[in-house]
């Protein structure tokens, strides 16, 4: 039984006794009794997140300056923005739009009675009882019936701390029936200190809602994120998430879609770049309820140095889900003898009349293609290179908001060559000099 | 000889069959009394006359055992098992203690009924080339042929006369593939394990036949846990075969075998297996608990291990015959059919470890599942740092009769270098109504179409088996599959 370290139990405690709605009071006293007794349950993460867990963290970061001045340097992209400065106070960025709701969780209670907490179950994972125990504060986000929001959402997570701070973030969002969001929320640090980063998303997605979901990953080397996303969908929804994880030290993705309704469409993409010693675990989860469903996961990998990644991979099919199409794939690249990649990708399938395939793959790139490459002139960096980008373009094209795409082919073009991966403005520590040169030289 | 038959003979054969080896043979016994301690375990050692470090190696396993849980991990649920309600050992009493090779007629019998002569006179009139070893409950009652063999200076005899007549051979390589404390029924069968088969092929010999075992569960109350040890010394090869069938009881009976292949340098082995343990009924009562460990050691460099398995019997299946590739370009092969139907479920799968340069290993594994049974395939591929150069192809298909099944993968995929390939692919989807409608279409009945379909699928499998095998195989997948359209 692993024990989290005796300040972050201090804190659960002290956060139960604040003054605060009785929803969340009750919900914070369940989680600390689940960590209690069961001890820190670990799913899916691998053991280093351990290491980060026993780090001594500063927990009650107060120190909110909101004038953080955050400013997103893409071109011809002007969302709605909104930050929220660690963890607790959100600050609007002007453009707000009345036709959707965003509120701290904080001061929702009422509204959110229902919802809070329907999705996960603290249980299962310790992630998800540290948040429910010790969340602060968070984003709550709804668009009311037959609303299409034109422009995309962007959600601003800012931490900014003079010492090594966790953070627990806990979202919650609901798109009406008929409605339609694009929504892009991004962690962003502004200090040198070292973060734990624990998000926790409920999405709650109502008949014939559209939801497109990017969640970018790009924090410092020593920092670690975990980030849950739990999404319930009815009939003929359809939700589209991309996941990329560029940087950090640690990076788990824990997705849990149910697919409630009939006729409800999912789809999961992600990426994941992982060098020097860091570590990205990707866990998906897809339960089909409803008939007539279509999932799809396509999830891509470059491990480079003596990075790990572990991809799990679940589809349920229940009894009942007649019609159910529902793939998934993961591929894995290994750049060094050091490196490692594990894939779990599991089918479970309960229902007659589907069509299910998984695949999974591990190797390296195709010799026969640098061979080719390198024999019509193309150096053997670049062709690397080339060959590297080609492999993620397949998740990087789904991408359907032109500057978003832009940046992030453009940024994982940056990372393959080992140069600094972060938007322009960011003054991350991560942007280790010596890397980048390692493939720099030929271009 | 199955040519002959008319289509109309095997249809009626087949929709008649039930489990026909569901009866039990009428035979005094020899059995131990119920529940397990270290005094059974002293008498079983005792009755089989077993040397001192045997006893040692069992009671050892046994204290592991005690401090070990019941996995729960599998997709399989049963009914705890009261493992003190159990009878360890049960072997037909010999009438009157004449010499080794008379077999107590109603055995010859017994084992006829199976299609399994153990008259060797008969079967070359067959002239039919596998060598049987036939084991009855707790004890092998005959090995055939073991003359013939000697003569290839290959040994092949019940675990219990290798105990006797070769110790060095068995002390060396007992359980060195599977150690004891393995797992939690890989223990209880090192404490208790009673009989098996022993084989041995020399350097550079080809066993000129077929090798088999044949297990029968005959006696209630009893578990099976026999225990079967192949060694295929340098640039040996031979193919071994092994079938079961158990009486049609409504209580569970388990069965907890081990099967360790050791595969030196430049050697070949083919393991095949047709598991017909009784299923249980149509309501999922009774049935044999089959709870198998099984695993092979290419323990020299071109060692080549293939396993080949049809599953149709059993109540409850957990079993992962396994490849360790430990030998330079090793190569790793599992083939599996595994059919599900009523109340069966089965977990099953195979592991392959890479450890060795250049290795090789190559899965397909065909799930069918039907009425309300579970089929599950777990499988592990694991690629170790010095394992350069490896490469792994998997490939596990289920396909779904009827809406009441399940049918899961569970693959593990861990590379650990970067000059290896792993590959997986999975599908899961029922018959096309199209190719059903083609069938109809021209005249065959929608049970024959579904048959022809379920053998056409799995005929990657099938084809591996040797032939006598396959054929057999193949009209187990047609009974197993009865009823299950209509």
């Amino acid at each position: 039984m692993f024990e989290i370290n005796k300040n972050i139990t201090g804190f659960i405690e002290d956060m139960t006794y604040r003054e605060q709605p009785y929803l969340f009071r009750m919900k914070r006293m369940e989680a600390a009794n689940s960590l209690r007794q069961n001890g820190f349950v670990f799913q899916n993460q691998s053991p280093v997140s351990v290491k980060f867990l026993k780090k001594k963290f500063a927990l009650d970061v107060e120190n909110a300056n909101t004038d953080i001045g955050f400013n997103c340097t893409l071109e011809n992209f002007s969302p709605l923005v909104y930050c929220l400065v660690n963890g607790r106070n959100i600050v609007d960025y002007g453009k707000s739009d009345n036709k959707i709701i965003v509120e701290n969780i904080m001061n929702v209670a009422d509204k959110v009675n229902e919802l809070f907490g329907s999705l996960c179950d603290i249980d299962e994972n310790g992630f998800y009882a540290l948040n429910t125990a010790a969340f602060t504060g968070g984003f709550y986000i709804e668009v009311p019936d037959d609303t299409v929001m034109e422009l995309p959402l962007q959600l601003v997570s800012v931490f900014n701390s003079d010492c090594d701070s966790m953070f627990n973030v806990r979202n919650l969002i609901v798109l009406g029936k008929n409605s339609q969001l694009k929504l892009i929320q991004c962690d962003d640090t502004f200090s040198d200190h070292d973060f734990f980063v624990n998000n926790l998303t409920e999405i709650f997605v109502r008949e014939d809602a559209h939801l497109d979901y990017y969640k970018l990953h790009n924090i410092s080397n020593d920092s670690a994120a975990v980030n849950s996303v739990f999404i319930e969908q009815e009939s003929h929804s359809v939700v589209k998430t991309f996941n990329m994880e560029l940087n950090a030290g640690y990076l788990s993705g824990n997705q849990n879609v149910v697919l409630g309704g009939d006729f409800a469409e999912t789809y999961a993409y992600g990426i994941y770049l992982a060098d020097r010693e860091q570590e990205m675990d990707n866990y998906v989860n897809v339960e089909h309820i409803g008939t007539d469903c279509v999932s799809q996961q396509i999830f891509k990998g470059i491990i480079d140095d003596s990075a790990r990644s572990m991809f799990t991979g679940k589809i349920i099919v229940h009894r009942d889900s007649q019609r159910t199409e529902a793939s998934q794939v993961d591929k894995n690249i290994l750049l060094t003898s050091k490196a490692k990649a594990y894939a779990k990708p599991y089918l479970e399938i309960y229902a007659d009349d589907v069509k299910c395939s998984h695949g999974a793959t591990v190797g390296q790139l195709d010799e026969e293609a640098l061979f080719y490459m390198q024999q019509r002139g193309i150096s053997y960096e670049n062709a690397r290179k080339l060959l590297l980008n080609a492999f993620v373009a397949e998740v990087i094209d789904k991408i359907n908001i032109e500057p978003i795409k832009m940046r992030v082919s453009d940024m994982v073009k940056k990372r393959l060559m080992g140069e600094l991966t972060v938007c322009d403005n960011c003054v991350l520590r991560c942007s280790n000099a010596k890397r980048q040169t390692k493939y720099f030289d030929n271009i | 000889m199955n040519n002959e038959k008319s289509d109309n003979q095997i249809v009626s054969e087949i929709a008649n069959a039930e489990y026909k080896y569901g009866f039990v043979t009428d035979i005094e016994a020899d059995v131990v009394p119920k529940g397990l301690n270290e005094d059974i375990i002293r008498m079983i050692s005792a009755k089989k006359e077993e040397p001192e470090w045997l006893l040692e190696f069992r009671l050892n396993a046994y204290r592991k055992w005690l401090t070990m849980k019941e996995p729960h991990w599998g997709h399989v649920d049963y009914e705890p098992i009261d493992y003190q309600d159990i009878i360890y050992y049960s072997a037909p009493k010999k009438k009157k203690q004449t010499n080794f090779d008379e077999v107590d007629p109603e055995l010859l019998s017994t084992f006829n009924k199976l299609g399994i002569p153990l008259d060797e006179q008969k079967r070359l009139v067959n002239s039919s080339d596998v060598a049987y070893d036939a084991v009855f409950d707790s004890v092998s009652v005959k090995t055939t042929f073991q003359d013939t063999l000697g003569k290839y200076g290959i040994i092949f005899c019940s675990f219990s006369e290798a105990v006797k007549n070769h110790p060095d051979l068995v002390r060396q390589y007992l359980s060195t593939a599977v150690p004891p404390d393995d797992n939690f029924f890989a223990a209880l069968n090192s404490a208790v394990f009673s009989d098996g088969s022993f084989c041995y092929i020399p350097k550079g010999v080809t066993c000129p036949i077929e090798l088999s075992t044949y297990f029968r569960i005959n006696a209630a109350q009893t578990g099976q846990f026999e225990r079967t040890l192949i060694i295929a010394d340098v640039g040996a090869s031979v193919r071994y075969m092994e079938g079961c069938t158990a009486p049609q009881r409504d209580e569970n009976q388990l069965h907890a075998a081990i099967v360790e292949i050791i595969v030196m340098k430049d050697a070949e082995v083919k393991y095949s297996t047709v598991q017909n343990w009784y299923p249980g009924d149509k309501e999922g009562k009774g049935g044999i608990y089959n709870f198998v460990t099984k695993r092979g050691v290419c323990k020299g460099d071109n060692a080549k291990l293939s396993w080949v398995q049809v599953e149709t019997g059993s109540a409850r299946t957990w079993k992962y015959p396994s490849c360790i590739l430990q030998g330079d370009n090793s190569v790793g092969e599992f083939y599996s059919v595994a059919v599900t139907n009523n109340y069966q479920q089965a977990d099953t799968g195979t592991k392959m470890i890479h450890i060795g340069k250049n290795t090789k290993s190559t899965i397909i594994s065909k799930g069918i599942s039907a009425g309300y049974s579970d089929n599950s395939y777990r499988g592990r591929v694991f690629m170790a740092k010095g394992a350069t150069n490896s490469r792994n192809y998997s490939q596990c298909d289920s396909l779904l009769l009827g809406d009441k099944c399940g049918a899961h993968t569970y693959p593990n995929i861990q590379a650990e270098n970067d000059s290896s390939v792993i590959e997986h692919e999975a599908t899961t989807s029922r018959i096309s109504e199209e190719q059903l409608f083609y069938c109809q279409q021209r005249g065959i009945s929608i049970e024959k179409a579904i048959g022809l379909i379920v053998n056409g699928y799995a005929n990657e499998v099938l084809n591996r088996l040797p032939m006598e095998f396959a054929v057999e195989a193949k009209k187990l997948l047609a009974v197993s599959l009865e009823g299950t359209v209509g």
